[in-house]
C-alpha cells in the first residue's frame, strides 16, 4: 500500500504508523556540533537554519572619553541651543552605523544621525560657571522640540534645581533615519564659550544602546 | 488513505513518497539572520537578532552600614568600597575582584581582555566644602582613563561611562583627582555608589 511508503523528512513512521521527527531532520536545517543555548539563526548565503552562539555587543555608541580640547574650538557660539562632545576618531564606539558630524576638522562633535531602531541613551555633561547658577541637557531633535532623554541638571543653584537627576536617560523609538542633537534649554550663570576651557570635554560622554 | 499524508505544512510528498519538510515551512520567508522563536500561541515565529547589551561581568551595588572609617580623600585616592553584605554579581571567568582587610574592601578590579563597557555612579561627601574630580584608573598602564565627573556643592554629572578595549589582563580603580579640600568618603556617599560592567 502507498502509505508504507511514504516519509516525512525523510523518516519512516513505526509500527503504528507514527513519524517521529526532530529539527535536525528538516530539509532546510543544518545543526553542526550543538551546544547549550544556541539558537537556530537564517542563513540566506545556504537557504538554511544553522546553528550559532548569539553574538551579543553589537549595539552601541560612545562619544565623549575625557579627551581635552577647549570648547572655544568647537565652533559654538553660545552656551544655550545644541551643546557639543569632543570625541577624536580613535575613541569612538560607533557599533550601529550612526553618522557622526563634527565641526569643520575639529573632533567636535555636533549632531549624530541614528539609523530607524530602538534605543537607550544616557548623557552626562559638564560645563563651567561663572557664578552660582544651573545648567540642563538632554538629547533632542535638531530644532530642541523633541525630546528623546529626559532633561538633566546640573550646577550649584540647588534651590532652582531641587532634586532633579544629573544625568541624562531615556528610551525611545525612531521610525526613520534621525539627527539628534545635545540640547539645552534652560541655564543661569553658566560661563562664556571663551571661558569653558578644557571641562566640556574631559567630562562629557554620551552613550547610546540600540536595544 | 494513504492520499490525506501528501503533504504536510503544504509540502507535498516526492515521488520517491518522502514529504521533505523544512523549517521554513513553519515561517514565511526569513531574513537573514533571523532566529526561531515561539510566539504567544507557541507557533514558531521568525525573531530578528535586535540588539544586545553586552555580558554582565560585574554588578556591585553598595550596602549602608558597617562604615567605620573616616578618610580623608586626598590626590590620586584609591577609593575602596564596602565588601560585606553587599550585592555583588559577577562573571569570575571575567573579572577578578582586588580586596583589602577582612571586610573585604573592593579595591579594584582585573579584566581578562577583550572589549568592554564600565558604568559607574559615585559620590563623595562634600559637607565640609571643596570639590574635587574622580576618574577610572588603569592601574596596569598607571594612567587615568575616560571621562571625569565632578563633585562640588550642588549637583554635577558623577555617572562615569567608559569603553576599553583590552589585549590582556587590565587591572582598574576608581581614584580621586584634583582634589580641593573636599571632605572625606562617609558612609552616606558610599551607599550611592554603584558599578556595572558589560563585556562586548
Amino acid at each position: 500500500m502507498s502509505h508504507n511508503k511514504i516519509t516525512v523528512a525523510s523518516q519512516s513512521p513505526d509500527a503504528s504508523g507514527n513519524v517521529s521527527i526532530d529539527v535536525s531532520n528538516m530539509s532546510d536545517v543544518n545543526i553542526s556540533t550543538p551546544s547549550d543555548n544556541q539558537v537556530l539563526q537564517y542563513s540566506t548565503a545556504s537557504s538554511e537554519w544553522q546553528n550559532q552562539t548569539l553574538s551579543l555587543g553589537s549595539g552601541l555608541l560612545v562619544l565623549g572619553q575625557g579627551d581635552a580640547d577647549a570648547y572655544s574650538n568647537s565652533g559654538a557660539s553660545s552656551m544655550s541651543g545644541a551643546v557639543y562632545l569632543y570625541a577624536p576618531s580613535a575613541s569612538i564606539v560607533n557599533t550601529f552605523g550612526a553618522t557622526i558630524t563634527k565641526y569643520l576638522a575639529t573632533d567636535w562633535v555636533t549632531s549624530i544621525t541614528l539609523p530607524a531602531g530602538n534605543y537607550q541613551a544616557m548623557i552626562t555633561y559638564r560645563v563651567e560657571f561663572s557664578s552660582s547658577g544651573y545648567f540642563n541637557f538632554g538629547l533632542t531633535n535638531t530644532a530642541g522640540t523633541i525630546e528623546y532623554t529626559s532633561r538633566a541638571y546640573i550646577g550649584e543653584d540647588r534651590t532652582t534645581i531641587d532634586n532633579a537627576a544629573s544625568t541624562s536617560l531615556g528610551y525611545f523609538e525612531l521610525s526613520s533615519d534621525t539627527t539628534v542633537i545635545i540640547h539645552n534649554d534652560v541655564s543661569s550663570g553658566v560661563d562664556t564659550v571663551a571661558n569653558q576651557g578644557n571641562t566640556p570635554s574631559e567630562f562629557s560622554t554620551l552613550m547610546i544602546r540600540k536595544v | 488513505m494513504s492520499h490525506l499524508l501528501n503533504s504536510v505544512n503544504n509540502v507535498k510528498s516526492s515521488t520517491d513518497g518522502n514529504i521533505n519538510l523544512g523549517l521554513s515551512s513553519l515561517i514565511s520567508s526569513p531574513s537573514n539572520d533571523d532566529i526561531v522563536g515561539i510566539d504567544a500561541s507557541g507557533d514558531a515565529k521568525k525573531l530578528s537578532m535586535g540588539a544586545s547589551v553586552g555580558t554582565p561581568v560585574l554588578s556591585y551595588v553598595t550596602q549602608l552600614g558597617g562604615w567605620g572609617g573616616s578618610p580623608t580623600v586626598t590626590e590620586g585616592y584609591n577609593v575602596f568600597l564596602r565588601g560585606a553584605s553587599c550585592t555583588i554579581e559577577e562573571n569570575a571567568t571575567l573579572v577578578t575582584r582586588h580586596t583589602i582587610g577582612s571586610p573585604q574592601w573592593l579595591s579594584g578590579w582585573t579584566l581578562v581582555a577583550g572589549n568592554y563597557l564600565m558604568l559607574a555612579s559615585w559620590a563623595f561627601s562634600t559637607a565640609g566644602g571643596g570639590d574635587c574630580n574622580a576618574q577610572f584608573y588603569n592601574q596596569t598602564s598607571s594612567s587615568y582613563v575616560g571621562p571625569k565627573i565632578h563633585f562640588e556643592t550642588g549637583s554635577f554629572s558623577n555617572r562615569l561611562i567608559y569603553y576599553t578595549s583590552i589585549s590582556s589582563n587590565t587591572r582598574f580603580e576608581i581614584r580621586a583627582r584634583d582634589v580641593n579640600s573636599v571632605g572625606f568618603f562617609d558612609s552616606t556617599s558610599m551607599f550611592a555608589c554603584t558599578i556595572q560592567i558589560f563585556k562586548i
